[in-house]
């Protein structure tokens, strides 16, 4: 990776971090060269191919709160720093775990941190699925003058095609409410070679909450039920067709998909 | 809070020993194990996280030294193919014929290094989901099977 001069920071608390983003895109004047580090993975072959420039990273996969992984009466508590293995391993929430353990290969998902995953560039974004079903709250630090301003939202509200953050708002974790966890789910995913691969199609279904579609399009999707998944699928030209799948094999995965969770969720 | 800027000299712990080296703060752990530390096992395949020929452990997990930035590692313990020399795995690598041309095998051993120290009685659809990590471009897949297959205590 080329970057020379590149200013590593590892602070202690999600607080540090956010007032170390504030400082460091207020000096470089560049806050889109100024970038958290999770597991970094994205970060790293995108600047090695020079599609990204680096001028400050700010390491928070150390960080006590952002690794938090916890599990109470009122839902679980997932930070954004656990690696996807840790997130999935720990079998808090069987949709999640069911979901991360088809992302990449193993070794990778050592490296991938749940946060990067929702919030990365890549567009299938898959462990962004069943958080979108179970209405997750997510936990984020936004700078703000004298100090970071916590905020809490649901991740609803803030995924729309794409996460819709403030410059340097961290993602500190995701908050699942208990009747998520609890409830009857169904996780699908078609690649076009084995199952190290990107996903053709990639769907969750949750219980009274609806489906969560990657694949289709540039981004994930979530539908509250299968009646609106099908009108969406039936409108023409909108979803993505390339040398892997043509959309109406995309579509026709997803129906199949479909029609089998109403079988087993019924 | 630690900081570092471009150029910078680091302690790190590298196969039960503190190695001292001078990196740049963009230099990937990959890259600095072999050109700064001389320690070559860890092969650079694809350098884009898809291979897993540069395995290594960080803490005794795998991870794929191409893709980590060697100035997080300080304070972990790195362990490379030359930290485990005459490891059962590698003797049921050399008895089961567990390579061809043996590029992979460095990150194949230590990945199924870690497997085993964590799953000893690992079952095959766990040793499976592990050893998808590491692609061997001679398909050789069979020996490395028969390999893991011998070490586990149930196998037949």
């Amino acid at each position: 990776m080329r970057a020379a001069g590149l200013l590593y920071l590892r602070p202690v608390t999600a607080e540090e971090a956010v007032a170390a983003w504030s400082q460091a895109a207020r000096t470089t004047g560049r806050e889109k060269e100024v970038r958290y580090l999770g597991g970094g993975t994205e970060l790293t072959t995108a600047a090695r191919k020079g599609a990204l420039t680096l001028s400050v990273l700010i390491d928070v996969a150390r960080i006590a709160e952002l690794r938090q992984c916890t599990a109470a009466s009122e839902g679980l508590f997932l930070g954004a720093a656990l690696s996807l293995n840790e997130a999935g391993d720990s079998g808090l929430f069987p949709l999640l775990t069911a979901t991360v353990r088809r992302i990449a290969d193993r070794t990778t998902r050592n490296r991938l941190s749940l946060g990067g995953n929702v919030a990365g560039a890549l567009p299938y974004r898959e462990a962004s699925l069943p958080l979108l079903l179970a209405d997750a709250t997510v936990v984020t630090l936004v700078p703000g003058d004298p100090a970071p301003v916590r905020r809490e939202r649901s991740l609803r509200q803030i995924f729309d095609k794409r996460h819709h953050l403030d410059p340097g708002e961290l993602i500190v974790g995701f908050a699942v409410p208990t009747a998520a966890v609890t409830a009857a789910w169904k996780h699908e995913r078609a690649t076009r070679t084995g199952p190290v691969d990107y996903p053709l199609v990639t769907a969750c279904f949750l219980a009274r909450a609806g489906l969560a579609v990657t694949g289709l399009h540039p981004y994930p999707v979530w539908y509250p039920d299968l009646a609106s998944a099908r009108a969406a699928l039936a409108v023409p030209g909108t979803i993505r067709a390339d040398q892997r799948g043509s959309a109406e094999y995309r579509a026709a995965l997803v129906e199949a998909m479909m029609r089998r969770a109403e079988e087993e969720l019924r | 809070m630690t900081t570092y800027r471009g150029t910078v000299e680091l302690t790190l712990s590298v196969n039960g020993e503190d190695r001292r080296v001078v990196l740049n703060t963009a230099d990937t752990l990959l890259r600095v194990l072999r050109e700064k530390l001389g320690l070559t096992g860890a092969k650079n395949g694809c350098e884009n996280g898809d291979c897993g020929a540069c395995t290594v452990l960080i803490d005794g997990t795998p991870c794929k030294a191409c893709m980590v930035l060697a100035v997080t590692c300080d304070g972990r313990r790195i362990t490379t193919i030359e930290g485990v020399n005459g490891h059962a795995v590698q003797r049921a690598f050399i008895e089961h014929n567990g390579f061809q041309c043996g590029f992979c095998t460095p990150g194949q051993v230590l990945n199924a290094v870690a497997l085993l120290e964590r799953f000893p009685d690992a079952d095959p659809a766990t040793v499976r989901e592990w050893m998808e990590s590491n692609l061997c471009r001679c398909t050789g897949y069979e020996g490395i099977r028969k390999a893991l297959d011998s070490l586990r205590p149930l196998s037949p």
